[in-house]
């Protein structure tokens, strides 16, 4: 009786700990984005940019609609994946991708530039907006290799 | 023949590029054999590559290749003439290989023609005009002339790549 009472105050303890973190914890930024298809519409949008901008479409010039394919379908892993989503990356990692395209300081600005661009046309709020870009940084000094 | 190949020898010896062997008449051998296998191929492959990234006219198609990507062109280049030359592949086909950025061994898959080419933007929007093939051609012709390949074996490969022009050139531009 002792027992069971103990175990029932465990179990009851312990679940509702579970629910009040449940209701404390801040959603995460993948869930704050939309989720899974919102993901995939602004990484389509910010492809168009790249592909079609002056500065860093030369990048792009020399991929099959197959590999543009290709790379979108990877990209948006990637976000969904870095902002806490269910998805798993399975490219290569960023400085085996970028390596050897001599991408430079000036590139890396203007491919930020052009992520705003599309946030901001999703109207994502400048606190998400923020944490996407922060969440993004760290992959500077991997990818840039001109000064 | 037998005289060009002993002419091309002593030229040939330093780089290390073993012609098709001595034995055996070359009407015997595969195109893959007198190519000197796939090593040979990929020989012929990585000399093209300075070729094809400087040159005015597709130099921009590999503008947005990183080491690793360019790496895996090449062997599926090479893959895709052995497969071509009655050597031992299969195209398309999964490779594994070593990268040269970090020495981690991966996989890549080989696409087909089609799929590897149709959508290209290019300097003009519209992808790979007739005239990019024959650019493509003449650096891997160049490449064959500096690794002594007899011009009967030269013209094979560039027989091989001409067959792929349909699935090459973009339908835009047809």
């Amino acid at each position: 009786m002792r027992k069971t009472a103990l175990s029932l105050m465990l179990v009851f303890g312990l679940s509702s700990l579970t629910f009040a973190e449940m209701m404390h914890k801040e959603k995460t930024l993948y869930q704050r984005l939309g989720g899974y298809d919102a993901i995939s519409a602004v990484v389509k949008d910010l492809a168009v940019r790249l592909v079609t901008d002056k500065q860093l479409g030369i990048y792009f010039k020399g991929l099959s609609n197959d590999s543009k394919n290709k790379l979108i379908a990877h990209l948006t892993d990637f976000v969904c994946s870095a902002t806490g989503g269910p998805c798993i990356y399975t490219g290569r990692d960023m400085k085996t991708a970028h390596e050897g395209l001599g991408i430079s300081d000036s590139d890396w600005n203007r491919f930020v530039e052009l992520t705003k661009e599309t946030l901001n046309k999703f109207r994502v709020p400048p606190k998400e907006q923020q944490e996407f870009l922060q969440a993004v940084a760290p992959l500077k000094s991997v990818i840039v290799e001109k000064k | 023949m037998r005289r060009y190949v002993l002419g091309t020898f002593a030229l040939l010896a330093s780089t290390g590029f073993i012609l098709s062997s001595c034995g055996g008449s070359s009407s015997a051998q595969t195109p893959f054999e007198r190519l000197g296998g796939e090593q040979g191929i990929r020989k012929v492959v990585s000399d093209a590559v300075p070729c094809l990234a400087t040159d005015p006219n597709i130099g921009v198609f590999f503008r947005g290749l990183s080491a690793d990507s360019l790496e895996r062109i090449q062997l599926c280049l090479t893959k895709q003439l052995c497969a071509a030359a009655g050597g031992p592949c299969t195209y398309p086909t999964t490779i594994t290989y070593t990268s040269p950025v970090d020495g981690v061994q991966r996989t890549y898959t080989c696409r087909p023609m089609r799929a590897s080419h149709q959508g290209m933007l290019g300097p003009g929007g519209k992808g790979i005009a007739n005239g990019d093939l024959d650019s493509f051609k003449a650096c891997v012709q160049k490449s064959m002339q500096q690794n002594g390949v007899p011009s009967d074996l030269q013209q094979a490969v560039l027989n091989i790549l001409e067959s792929q022009r349909n699935d090459v050139v973009d339908d835009r531009n047809k």
